[in-house]
């Protein structure tokens, strides 16, 4: 283990961790704040960051998760002190890129209740959850990244299990009603509470 | 959702749910899996709340991964290059060194004397500023030809003792005497002999240690293997050589040439080398107890029944032992040899050491092994390492075979020492059958009188693992919630953090109520603490605060934290300053000192042990050599 000290390896160290990691930390970044374009300027902001920090970093094999525990905080910052409530759907559309009409498509059939149902959970619980769930990792990492213990990062993934679990499920009650209710107003003729009229 | 109260204890529905989530994580016990399949069979809800858990994973990980812009490494590059520019405009000179060190500028070349762990002179003891006196002067110049450079910076006389791997494989555990230290800034090359040139080995190893403490006032020293549950750990006691610290009755003749150690004046042959090969001439005029490579320090005694029919720590003799020590001694100290002269000026011969497994097959667990002030004591506190039950406290009392457990709860820690009794800490729940009654807890602590046993609780007091300053004023401790931990079947550090607070209040011997406690590791963002180590130095005016990484708790950082005498509070323009220096577990502190080990590979080289030491003002550091690759120093306690 080696720690990067001189300024010309923090160089080399920022580049590397890019190249390495900016994908998976920007597609983090994207599903806590639910905005890609203000996910593009916290992935940036999480970089400089690591680039500040990098001789806190005591070991080489764990900077993706101590790169996940600074854009976490860039997250939790970010959500904290702008208060964003609104939602944007999570198509993988993205600054500078189209997202392909498969993926799109499967965005929208994957993500759509799910989330809604995420955006309604505590943020700390959907940051665990993506954490563990999606991103891979491990019980320390969890808990380094969180900035808990690691019996309070399984507590809290605990917790978001279960929050998430109702939350989806009144998400597909909530789908089911609508269905219902578009496919009576279908057979009665009147509009829907979609608005749609076949 | 689930929602509780903080002390409801969890029902069978929530365990069922709680250990559905975990096993999606980890694998659950035999007994766990077994309680959740029964349980699951029978509570239909339950079964699909856990089927739902699983299902809802698959649909997370099905999510389309968002794909970053294509331009978002120009928009980082450039806000680098502003980040570069910013630093680069900043204003120039300044040195990443602390005020104090930059301050130092004044190189060193002598070493001789450092103590740290059993090894601390009083305080009140004044160093020699005869740094060329040839009487100190150890190490490759034997004639005082080193160059001297620049005035060295004087430091109360000492030793500081570690462990490393020796040519012969063995490991040896090593002293060395400093008077004096390096400028920071002074190339370590130039300017400062490594400590290894003037060490002596007091004992040797054949397995490496977790950690080592040297008792203060008997020439032993207690060898620990922490132990996992996998491979259970021991506490063993060894002989050393005697090295020359006069702590028991300090006097005139403690000066730095007499005594920063009582050793007769070394000669530039007296020093071991590096990798402590002794002089081939040598004699081994010492009589350390030896034995075959298999004595050492590897007991193995196995586990017996406790009365619950639960494993419980095997305290015994290793069998490896030779009848002289593993018999218990009448009289202390005569458990183990204990040379009564001053260390020879010669080398001892490589001698591996005896041991006395006081405690076996065990898991090490709370604060690491302390003697008593008075050395008649070692505690600690341990669980079976393939039993049911957590942890109690334990006590050696010198001249006794085996430990003997002070405690029988099963989930009580040891924190230190204090006024002749030892503090120890649990949390307020039950434990029945090796599981606690509520997986959240506060923490409570209580003092034990270590002859009787007899328990005193610190009422009021809720604080996890604390350790008090020399004077009784003030002690630092964990302040937080406690969570339960079935594998370690003990109760853990939740949420908290570390503080500063008022001790005489809750030890009752003042009437005053308790100060606002104050974090200790103030303006430490990432202070995660899951693990730590918490010393103070003799007055009380310095604490050392190793706090391990979270990722790799064989890691952590090292800071010494200057309290107000007065407040109670944190002093954070006081010097010397020492603030999150990545170092090894298991440090030592002094009066005027504090050394630790750097990991292999730290920096990109060997590990090292640093021994950072001040007089006032000034204040400098010197290091050993760098050990080989994939071996690490152990600083003695």
């Amino acid at each position: 283990m080696t720690t990067v000290s001189s300024r010309t390896d923090a160089d080399a160290f920022i580049e590397d961790l890019f190249s390495r990691h900016h994908n998976e930390i920007y597609a983090y970044l994207v599903r806590m704040v639910r905005d890609s374009e203000l996910a593009a300027d916290l992935t940036q902001d999480a970089f400089i960051k690591a680039y500040r920090a990098h001789d806190t970093l005591l070991e080489p094999t764990h900077a993706r998760a101590w790169l996940y525990q600074i854009a976490h905080r860039v997250a939790l910052d970010e959500i904290r002190h702008r208060k964003i409530v609104r939602f944007l759907p999570w198509t993988g559309e993205s600054y500078g890129s189209s997202p392909s009409a498969e993926r799109l498509a499967m965005a929208g059939r994957l993500s759509g209740p799910m989330a809604r149902a995420l955006e309604k959970i505590p943020e700390r619980q959907r940051a665990a959850l993506l954490l563990a769930e999606v991103h891979d990792l491990t019980g320390l990492e969890l808990a380094a990244a969180l900035g808990v213990s690691h019996v309070a990062a399984r507590a809290l993934l605990t917790r978001a299990r279960e929050s998430l679990r109702q939350a989806l499920a009144a998400e597909e009650a909530f789908e089911a009603e609508r269905e219902a209710a578009a496919e009576r107003a279908r057979g009665s003729g009147t509009p829907g509470p979609s608005g749609t009229v076949r | 959702m689930m929602s509780r109260r903080h002390n409801d204890p969890q029902t069978p529905h929530e365990r069922a749910r709680t250990l559905g989530s975990d096993r999606l994580d980890m694998a659950l016990t035999v007994d766990d899996v077994a309680w959740l399949e029964r349980h699951l069979a029978t509570c239909p809800d339950c079964s699909a709340v856990v089927e739902a858990y699983a299902r809802d994973r698959r649909l997370l990980r099905s999510m389309p991964a968002p794909e970053a812009p294509r331009d978002l490494w120009a928009r980082t590059s450039v806000a680098l290059d502003r980040e570069r520019g910013r630093r680069a405009s900043a204003p120039a000179g300044r040195s990443r060194l602390p005020r104090w060190e930059a301050a130092a500028g004044i190189v060193a070349i002598l070493v001789v004397g450092v103590i740290v762990g059993r090894t601390l002179l009083p305080s009140g003891e004044t160093p020699s500023t005869g740094l060329a006196s040839p009487a100190v002067t150890l190490g490759p110049a034997p004639t005082g030809s080193a160059p001297v450079e620049a005035t060295p910076i004087a430091v109360p006389p000492g030793q500081v003792a570690w462990v490393g791997r020796s040519s012969d494989g063995t490991y040896s555990v090593n002293v060395a005497n400093v008077v004096a230290v390096c400028a920071q800034d002074s190339a370590p090359s130039s300017d400062c002999a490594p400590l290894d040139s003037t060490a002596q080995r007091i004992t040797s190893l054949k397995e490496r240690p977790d950690s080592v403490v040297l008792a203060p006032t008997v020439d032993q020293a207690a060898v620990v293997d922490t132990g996992t549950p996998a491979s259970g750990g021991s506490i063993s006691i060894v002989p050393v050589t005697h090295h020359g610290v006069a702590t028991a009755s300090p006097g005139p003749d403690a000066s730095p040439t007499a005594g920063g150690s009582t050793a007769p004046s070394p000669s530039p042959t007296v020093a071991a080398s590096p990798e402590g090969s002794p002089t081939p001439s040598a004699p081994s005029p010492t009589p350390v107890a030896s034995a075959g490579p298999s004595d050492v320090a590897s007991p193995s005694a196995p586990a017996s029944a406790g009365p619950s029919g639960t494993a419980v720590p095997s305290a015994s003799a290793s069998p490896d032992a030779t009848p002289g020590v593993s018999a218990p001694p009448s009289a202390t100290p005569s458990v183990l040899p204990t040379p009564s002269t001053a260390i020879p000026s010669e080398t001892p011969a490589p001698t591996l050491a005896q041991a006395l497994a006081i405690i076996s097959d065990v898991v090490i667990v709370g604060a690491a092994p302390i003697y008593s002030p008075d050395g008649e004591w070692l505690a600690f506190s341990a669980r079976p390492a393939h039993g049911q039950t957590g942890p109690d406290v334990y006590v050696w009392h010198l001249g006794d075979a085996t430990a003997r457990p002070l405690t029988r709860d099963h989930g009580s820690v040891f924190s230190g020492w204090h006024d002749g009794r030892i503090l120890a800490s649990r949390g307020q729940a039950a434990i029945v059958d090796g599981v606690a009654t509520d997986p959240m807890a506060r923490p409570t602590s209580f003092l034990l009188d270590p002859a009787s046993g007899k328990e005193r609780p610190l009422e009021g007091f809720h604080g996890w693992r604390p350790v008090v300053d020399p004077s009784g004023t003030w002690v630092v401790y964990w302040r937080g919630s406690l969570a339960w931990n079935a594998e370690a079947r003990t109760f853990v550090p939740d949420d908290g953090t570390l503080v500063v607070d008022r001790w005489a209040a809750w030890d009752g011997s003042d009437p005053a109520p308790p100060s606002d406690p104050q974090p200790l590791l103030a303006g430490r963002p990432d202070a995660v603490v899951h693990d730590w180590d918490v010393r103070w130095d003799p007055t009380g005016r310095f604490v050392g605060a190793w706090i391990a990484d979270p990722l790799m708790p064989t890691l952590g950082r090292l800071s010494l934290v200057a309290i107000d005498r007065a407040t109670g509070r944190v002093d954070p323009d006081a010097k010397p300053a020492l603030k999150n220096v990545p170092s090894r577990p298991g440090f030592a502190i002094g009066d005027g000192r504090i050394a630790w080990a750097t990991a292999d590979g730290q920096d990109g080289e060997g590990s090292r042990l640093t021994v950072l030491a001040w007089k006032g003002p000034d204040a400098g550091r010197i290091r050993t050599e760098a050990a080989g690759p994939n071996e690490d120093i152990v600083v003695v306690r």
